[in-house]
């Protein structure tokens, strides 16, 4: 065979051979960073010019049910974050009973979950091959299972996400249904990530910021 | 799925009944497949891809006509980067994007060859199927598009053998189209296809 010929075998088999390894969807691996997104919603009835005053518990609660539950580790990088972006959107915060009504009330939480993946890997293709050898190993399964088919591997992965979520609502604009009093929602936004333990207070900050710069609606001075 | 369970199974016929028939040999071609995409394909992604390849089969059922199928695949692939999107009336989300198509299009073939001396071109037609799935991601979740479609590929190229064997070099161009279905978009991209062919 000619030298050509395998040059051209190698120019078909190597990038072959990438998009084979690399699959259906490569670049899928992604940093931390890229796995926040920034999510927001508001109310479009309400008229936020109207609004000057909020005020903002101390505390970011922890969301989730029971066992799950675990105390937010920075709370006041969240706190921080809405307090000053809600000043920049034109809100007075209110802190102290004396300083009267708040127009709005600014409620924030957080919830951590793990979401696990389970799949199974086949060693090899059912049927193909391998059955033909008696004695290589595999062999020794066929007590337990048919010729030409070999348990396969679970695989398992898992991340982490935090997600921070927070409303602004006016506990005197509610709607009674069923009984329940339920406040308005004027505004809601929330941040989530996969969790690597490194620089949770950048992404949180940066995720805080987004979430008012796309929300430019809830500014009091529109 | 009855529908493709049916023009696969043609397919397949087909091939294996021309194959048997095709006293005057035929012609293997395993080319790498490098896309670009057209219309509402390079709309979604334009970025071209150069993930893909493509098996091709061809009987002689006269002197210059060859009948055969087709299976190929290519996966294109684009980020916009972090990008803020609307989505409802009132609601905005920000982060970071990535959109893939995955074709796969599997197709009966005709090709008329114009000579078969030192070197071989042809023209020809591929009448068939194409899978096509997007997905279209923000940050770990998507919005996954799939379907079948009907699809049509015309197709030039050309053959050089290597010396006196019966092994040659092919490239071709190819226009891949997908039609419109009641739920999905329509797909197409032009292919640069190059590889080896088998003459037997």
């Amino acid at each position: 065979m000619s030298k050509l010929f395998y040059n051209v075998i190698a120019l078909l088999v190597i990038p072959l051979g990438i998009t084979m390894l690399q699959g259906c969807y490569p670049n899928d691996g992604l940093t931390a960073e890229q796995t926040d997104l920034v999510v927001s919603t508001y109310n479009d009835s309400v008229d936020f010019n109207t609004l000057s005053t909020y005020f903002m518990a101390d505390t970011v609660y922890v969301l989730g049910d029971g066992d799950n539950k675990e105390a937010v580790k920075n709370p006041e990088v969240i706190l921080d974050n809405i307090a000053s972006n809600m000043a920049a959107a034109g809100y007075s915060r209110i802190t102290e009973e004396g300083q009267g009504k708040p127009d709005v009330v600014v409620l924030a939480g957080a919830v951590k979950s793990t979401t696990v993946n389970v799949g199974w890997w086949y060693p090899w293709y059912p049927g193909w091959g391998w059955g033909g050898y008696p004695g290589w190993g595999w062999g020794g399964w066929g007590g337990y299972y048919p010729p030409g088919y070999y348990p396969p591997y679970p695989t398992y992965s898992s991340y982490t996400t935090g997600t921070i979520v927070w409303d602004m609502t006016n506990p005197d604009d509610y709607d009674v249904i069923d009984g329940d009093t339920l406040a308005r929602v004027y505004w809601t936004a929330g941040v989530q990530g996969v969790l690597n333990g490194g620089n949770t207070s950048t992404r949180i900050k940066r995720g805080i910021d987004q979430a008012f710069a796309q929300s430019p609606q809830i500014n009091t001075n529109n | 799925m009855k529908k493709n369970k049916f023009l696969l199974s043609a397919v397949l016929v087909v091939l294996f009944g021309f194959s048997s028939f095709s006293q005057g040999g035929g012609v293997w071609n395993f080319d790498w497949n490098i896309g670009f995409g057209t219309g509402e394909t390079a709309d979604f992604v334009s970025a071209p891809s150069f993930r893909g390849f493509s098996i091709d089969g061809r009987g002689f059922v006269t002197d210059n006509i060859t009948v055969g199928g087709i299976a190929g695949w290519n996966t294109f692939y684009e980020s916009d980067g972090v990008v803020t999107r609307k989505f409802g009336e009132t609601g905005t989300v920000n982060g970071y994007n990535r959109k893939y198509v995955n074709t796969l299009p599997i197709m009966i073939n005709s090709h008329y060859y114009f000579a078969q001396t030192t070197i071989m071109p042809y023209a020809g037609i591929g009448v068939g199927t194409m899978y096509v799935e997007t997905r279209d991601f923000m940050g770990i979740y998507y919005i996954q598009d799939k379907a079948w479609h009907f699809a049509l590929a015309p197709e030039l190229g050309i053959v050089l053998p290597l010396g006196n064997s019966n092994t040659g070099i092919n490239a071709n161009v190819k226009y891949n189209w997908a039609a419109k279905t009641r739920d999905t978009p329509s797909a197409s991209y032009v292919s640069l296809n190059i590889g080896i062919s088998y003459v037997f």
